[in-house]
């Protein structure tokens, strides 16, 4: 089921961002990329990598696009011009097919790929299995779950039972610092280039 | 080191809200003796014995050893001595103000780019000295897009000229493409082996490798997301298949940031790649040997047919990477010294080649420099400007023409050596169509450096006599330090001959710890 689920917000994922290439109207576009930040959040959330999603939606849906959308609507550019611009870089297509190409078979090689993998396919077989593990198995994750819930002070556990906040932020702080540092001076950067790029001047 | 450089770096930051008290010329001076003083200190890290082997440092994410520090010291050198070029700014402001001294006020002098080209010129060497000292993917990365966003911003610094602002959007995008690529490169060794530290991929491919009949899957990942990395490296040193970006950001930006675009970016990458290079993947092999093989031959016959000089020098620099690739390709001990010594040759002579073209750029747009301040329309653009400059200034032209032998490799200069060097070793090793191909391409891009100084020593009799007029009236533009260091450089490349132990001798020494190492 929840493979499924999982399956369903990667293709949502994937239509929004071919959309937010496609359509032609920049609004729209930044829409759909909205979309695909959900989407991507969502499939991130069910993988269980809650607070990497959690952070998508709040970064990236709260700020930036919204920003975009500020920005885009302000700008107030014409659709006409947009088109003109698009129409040109159609003679690229060969190019692009080729490069393309050569991109998914790469991709291919590298991914073993069966059809196995796609659930919508082995949907039924899998509900199937799902229907007799219930009956004939035992599952082994609840008696997991089952062992933590009453024995919370076994050593393996308590060392291992960080969130994931704390998980990210005890890696950070002390393995990563130095990148951590590395990352504040291209924030650094970030912020110092535009205003020389944008401050008013005569030269 | 890098942490002091980066106390400095902190301090030099700070130092804008001051700014107004400094004259810019100051602050380039300022951050230019930063540079030698970051460069000394990474030269009295070697007194640490230890440093032979490398040491890991912030665990193990960054690795000082005896070849970064060297590089890292080529690097602030370098980049203290491209800071030096930029004309004296205060002499033009008093002569404004004597002029009109109603309209130009302080503001005019304080707005120039020059004080935030020092400062992102900072930023983009710190991430330099980073990439060639880091250990680990993930550093790699940061310090990739440290090091290249402050170059993406040098490059649109005079954003009123339409020309470098295009030429800082194409190299920005480009730069962002081939930065998804090394990202998806990364992503692609962590998914298949959880990893990102360089020794235990080192260790990983080696076990991998031992033998050849049980390839398995892990290994098809890593060497596919290793390619994927590479080529993102290779596309920002404009590598060729990879080249189309780099003669149009080099042509339409200025020149002063035309030097730091050449030089910089690719020592740090350069070297860079020297750490990744495996010998055991066949596929890297193949794909550095293609481009090498692609990248003499486009640079040279496509070098050709330009008519502006910047354009030129970029094909010129394509080249000069075709043949640094040969020599990483090869990976024995010779090559790897010919590589470093072809790296410090290349810096030393492109420096100075720009230098000289800086140079000539003031003398003679020298009227539009006092006036304006205005550094883009002061550059040279197209070769045929140069006609019969050496009738004007005999001097820098000879230096320049010296200066483009050694690049095409005439034998008693520095550009000989190092072609020497690497053509010596890709024989030796077997690599007999390549070192043909190599050799037909330098004698080819000699015709057309010889081109330039045809058209620098051939008199333009209608203009030469007005500018000879001109010239004598007016004080230099170029600024004392400048000219040493023209004089200075090409003396080197001119020299070398008589005592090459200083160069040689040490390029010998880290070849041989690289490889004592493996």
């Amino acid at each position: 089921m929840e493979n499924i689920l999982l399956n369903v917000l990667a293709l949502g994922t994937l239509l929004s961002s071919l959309l937010v290439i496609s359509s032609s109207n920049p609004v729209i576009a930044v829409i759909f990329l909205i979309s695909v930040f959900f989407n991507a959040a969502g499939y991130l959330i069910l993988l269980g990598v809650g607070f990497i999603g959690i952070s998508y939606i709040l970064l990236y849906v709260g700020a930036i696009t919204v920003l975009f959308l500020f920005v885009i609507m302000m700008i107030n550019i014409k659709l006409s011009d947009i088109v003109e611009t698009g129409s040109e870089y159609t003679k690229n297509y060969p190019l692009a097919l080729a490069i393309g190409i050569l991109f998914i078979y790469e991709i291919n090689n590298i991914l073993p790929f069966s059809i196995s993998d796609v659930a919508l396919i082995t949907a039924l077989t899998d509900f199937i299995n799902y229907i007799n593990n219930l009956f004939l198995y035992q599952d082994h994750y609840s008696l997991v779950n089952i062992l933590n819930t009453f024995n919370p002070s076994i050593a393996d556990i308590s060392i291992t039972s960080f969130l994931q906040i704390e998980a990210i932020g005890h890696g950070l702080y002390t393995y990563g610092a130095a990148l951590l540092i590395v990352c504040s001076i291209i924030l650094l950067l970030a912020m110092t280039a535009p205003i020389f790029l944008s401050r008013k001047s005569k030269f | 080191m890098i942490f002091i450089s980066l106390l400095i770096l902190i301090v030099a930051i700070a130092t804008p809200s001051i700014r107004i008290n400094l004259s810019p010329n100051l602050f380039i001076r300022l951050s230019a003796i930063i540079f030698i003083y970051a460069g000394g200190i990474s030269f009295n890290t070697f007194y640490i014995h230890s440093i032979e082997s490398g040491v890991g440092i912030y665990s193990g994410l960054y690795q000082v050893t005896a070849i970064s520090q060297l590089i890292d010291m080529l690097i602030y050198l370098t980049g203290s001595l491209i800071l030096t070029a930029w004309p004296i700014f205060n002499k033009n402001s008093t002569l404004e103000i004597n002029y009109e001294t109603v309209n130009k006020t302080n503001e005019d002098r304080i707005m120039n780019p020059c004080t935030e080209y020092s400062l992102i010129v900072m930023f983009s060497t710190l991430g330099a000295s980073l990439l060639i000292s880091s250990a680990d993917l993930i550093s790699l990365y940061l310090s990739i897009e440290l090091q290249s966003f402050g170059v993406y911003i040098l490059s649109t610094l005079y954003r009123d000229s339409e020309s470098a602002t295009s030429a800082g959007l194409k190299y920005f995008l480009l730069g962002g493409l081939s930065s998804c690529l090394i990202l998806l490169g990364i992503a692609l060794i962590y998914s298949y082996s959880a990893i990102t530290n360089f020794e235990s991929l080192y260790t990983l491919i080696s076990v991998l490798y031992s033998d050849f009949n049980n390839l398995s899957d892990i290994s098809t990942g890593i060497v596919y997301g290793l390619l994927l990395i590479l080529i993102g490296l290779l596309f920002k040193i404009a590598a060729a298949p990879l080249h189309n970006w780099a003669p149009d950001v080099y042509d339409n930006s200025p020149t002063i940031v035309t030097i730091w675009l050449t030089i910089m970016p690719k020592i740090s990458i350069l070297f860079l790649i020297l750490e990744i290079i495996n010998d055991k993947i066949i596929e890297i092999k193949y794909l550095f040997l293609i481009s090498a093989l692609l990248s003499i031959i486009l640079g040279t016959i496509v070098g050709l047919s330009q008519i502006k000089i910047k354009r030129l020098l970029a094909y010129s620099t394509i080249s000069h990477i075709g043949f640094m690739l040969l020599a990483l390709v090869i990976n024995t001990i010779q090559s790897t010294e010919a590589f470093i010594f072809y790296i410090i040759q290349y810096t030393l002579t492109n420096l100075n080649t720009f230098l000289i073209l800086l140079a000539l750029g003031y003398t003679i747009n020298r009227k539009i420099l006092l006036k304006n301040n205005n550094l883009i329309n002061s550059d040279i653009t197209l070769i045929s400007q140069l006609k019969g400059q050496f009738f004007n200034n005999p001097l820098l032209s000879i230096s320049l023409s010296i200066c483009l032998f050694s690049m095409a490799g005439v034998p008693p200069l520095l550009g000989f050596f190092s072609k020497y060097f690497v053509l010596y070793s890709a024989i030796f090793s077997g690599y007999y169509l390549l070192s043909i191909i190599a050799i037909l391409g330098s004698v080819i891009s000699a015709s057309y450096y010889l081109k330039i100084i045809k058209i620098l020593y051939t008199e333009d009799t209608k203009e030469s006599n007005i500018d000879k007029v001109d010239n004598v009236n007016e004080e230099s533009v170029i600024s004392n330090l400048h000219s040493f260091l023209i004089a200075s450089l090409t003396l080197l490349i001119l020299l070398f001959l008589f005592k090459p132990t200083l160069i040689l001798n040490s390029v010998q020494l880290l070849s041989l710890s690289i490889f004592n190492d493996c």
